[in-house]
This record gives C-alpha cells, structure tokens and sequence, in this order.
C-alpha cells in the first residue's frame, strides 16, 4: 500500500511531501510503484517483475 | 486611489539574509489594492535598497543600539514626508524598540502588527526552555553563560557536541571544548552575553513559517525542510511540506501564546519523529516568499489584517514548492550610492 500523498511520475521519480525526501527509481522499482498504486495484487507484481527488464518496460 | 504606504526593514539580502526583500516582493505579489513600499535601511549597501522593483524610496535609520526615541524621530520626519499606513520591522534585535513604539506610532496614524512584549520574551531563547515546559512542548535543554569558564560545567551537563548561540543570532555546532570556547568568544564579542549553550539534537532540520491574528488563531502555517544550508545554517533551497504534526505544533503554539504577527519556528525532528522546538523567530523568514509561492501569502495577509480587513484563516497550500535562492550581481552606478551615502534616502 502506497500513502496516497506519495508522488510518483512516469520516469520513476518519487517525492514524499511528508519528509521532502525525492528519490530516483530504477524501472523495476518504478513499475512496482506504478502496479501498487494501481492496487495489483503482490502476485500480480511479482509475475510481472520476473519478466526480463526488457518487457517490464516502458510504463 | 491613494497607495497603502508600508515601511519595512530587512533590505539586507546577502548571505545570512534579512527578511526584507522577500516580504515586499510578497506583498507587491499579494495585495489588490496599490501599495508604496518605504524601505528603512541601517547599512548603506543593504542589497534592496537598490533593486528594481522593491522599494519605492529608501530611508536611513540609526541602529537599533541608539535606542527607541532616536528611531521615534527617524519614524516621525519620514512619515510627515511620506504618510506611512504600516511598520513591518524584520529584525529580531529591532522588534523591542518598535514595540515600545506601538503607541506612539498609532496615534500618529501608523500601525504595526507585531507581538507584545510578553508574547517576544516567552519565546526569547534565555526563557525558550521554561517556556516549553510550561506549554508541553519539547525543547533542548539550555543555560545562560556569562563567564567561559562556565563552559566545563555545560560540557559536563550537556556532553559534546553541543549548540553554541547568540542573544540574537549565530549559532556553531561545537564538537570539543576548544571549539566551544572559540565560539563563545568570537559570538559574545558580536552580540554580548548571555550565551547560550544547548543541548545538541541530531536530526532533520525544518522551518514553520505562520501567521497568528493575536487572538490565538492561525492564519496561515507553512512548513518548509531545508534541502541546502549554508555555512552559516541558513536556508538556500527548501520544499513545503505536507505534515499535519508540523501544522499542529505551530497551531498549539499560536494558541499558547496569542501570537500577533508573523513568526518561524525552527524544528528539528529526530529520528523518532519527535519534534524539538530549537528556535522560535518573532518576525517573518527570509525564505517568507515561498508562503507565497505556496498559495498563502503571509505577508500581504498581515497587511490586510493590520488595515483592519478580516482575514480568513487558510485551509490549504501547495506541498512540493520549492525555493531556491541564488546569487545575483547588480550594477549600480555610484551616483545612487553617493546619493543614499550623503543624504541617507534614495
């Protein structure tokens, strides 16, 4: 579960308004930030990571 | 329409910056109705007096140090010239001459929006623990030196490092008792004695700038993380924050003290989360301007609220704006600088 005043964009950055923290993600990480917010089950997520990074790709 | 005239301090935007400039630029950004802007200046290079677009005319006032009658007369011959409305002052060291003012100002027909003497010396940094005490909220433990001898017994006390700090500003991270000593001597040599030496919090740093009416309700509470400081600790680059705890702390502490004006509450939060009053400011930041990047321009409000409008309290502002100061060189020609040197007005 991602709080919802997380922010997220499509090129993987991730801002936490409560902290000021921002992180860059790798795409794995951002497809599985993209999945959680979509409320995929974790099986989903986890079917869908094992993928080669190649077909993971593009969100 | 005759413009409000509002005379401000704090044009002195350098590295450790006074609020000055940022609050007239707010208030130029804020107000719908047509505003003069009257700086008061100590220093004849204070950076605002000079650019474009901040102040209407510049005047030369004495130091706060010559005492509040001198500054009555300064504030009296500029106002028969100039009609002043609004006094916003911007220093903490200028704050108990004008309060003293308050008064005597009004009933020339100026007004300011400023805490009262008891409000500025509750959360003076000499009575900033007890104060915390009496209100229940966290702050580092303190004490008051007068000699640096006394120093051994704070190291003792408080262990190293510890938090060195001025009656009005400075403060150095001493992490031995050499470095202790050397900023007792080289601070207490600027801003005299006391010093105070407190108890070092390990944590993030975040700034709270609000807006109380005087009658213990927050107008506006904007809490700001500092993302780059100086070496002096000072903001240069910051991002709101969306943190209820964060609003709730400045809201319990406008409630406490009735606070009447703008003010900034220095934060840090350790890694428990918990929340350290380190420092309680009794005027508007210089980081101010991002109030009004995030959607709740604090100064024009004071404005509105010290002309007598009703201001509403604000319910919501931007999370995730940043402000990132920068460096900037201006060429003025020395005719100007002559001009304010000579005749102490521009």
């Amino acid at each position: 579960m991602i709080k919802k005043n997380i922010a997220t964009n499509e090129l993987g950055f991730v801002f936490n308004p409560a902290t000021g923290d921002s992180f860059s993600t790798n795409p794995v990480a951002a497809s599985i930030l993209r999945y959680m917010r979509e409320n995929k089950s974790l099986s989903d997520i986890k079917n869908h990571c094992s993928k080669p990074t190649r077909q993971i790709l593009p969100l | 329409m005759k413009p409000i005239v509002i005379a401000i301090t704090g044009l002195n935007a350098i590295d450790s910056p006074g609020p000055g400039v940022a609050v007239a630029r707010a208030i130029r950004d804020g107000m719908d109705k047509p505003v003069r802007i009257i700086g008061l200046a100590y220093e004849n290079l204070e950076p605002g007096i000079y650019m474009e677009g901040i102040c209407d005319k510049t005047y030369q006032i004495s130091y706060p140090a010559a005492g509040a009658e001198i500054l009555f007369n300064h504030i009296k011959a500029i106002h028969e010239k100039e009609g002043l409305d609004l006094i916003i002052p911007n220093f903490d060291a200028e704050l108990p001459n004008f309060m003293m003012l308050a008064k005597r100002l009004l009933a020339l027909g100026i007004r300011t929006f400023m805490p009262d003497a008891a409000m500025f010396d509750a959360r003076d940094k000499q009575h900033l623990y007890a104060f915390g005490k009496q209100h229940d909220f966290r702050v580092p433990r303190d004490m008051m030196l007068y000699q640096p001898a006394e120093l051994v017994r704070a190291g003792e006390q408080f262990g190293y490092p510890l938090v060195v700090k001025g009656k009005y500003y400075e403060a150095v991270v001493a992490h031995t008792a050499e470095q202790a000593q050397k900023a007792y001597y080289k601070i207490s040599a600027k801003w005299g004695l006391p010093i105070i030496i407190q108890e070092f919090i390990p944590g993030t740093e975040i700034n709270i700038a609000a807006l109380g009416d005087g009658e213990g309700n927050a107008i506006s509470i904007i809490p700001m993380r500092k993302l780059y400081i100086t070496d002096k600790g000072k903001a240069w680059a910051g991002i709101t924050l969306e943190d209820e705890t964060l609003v709730d702390l400045a809201r319990r502490f406008i409630q406490a003290t009735k606070w009447r004006g703008g003010f900034e509450l220095e934060i840090m939060r350790n890694a428990a989360g918990e929340l350290y009053i380190m420092e309680i400011n009794p005027r508007f930041p210089a980081w101010i301007y991002l109030s009004a990047g995030a959607g709740q321009n604090q100064p024009a409000t004071l404005v509105k609220m010290a002309m007598g409008e009703k201001v509403k309290p604000f319910t919501e502002y931007d999370a995730g704006k940043l402000f990132i100061r920068y460096a900037w060189d201006m060429i003025v020609d020395v005719s100007r600088f002559q001009q304010f040197t000579a005749y102490g007005q521009l």
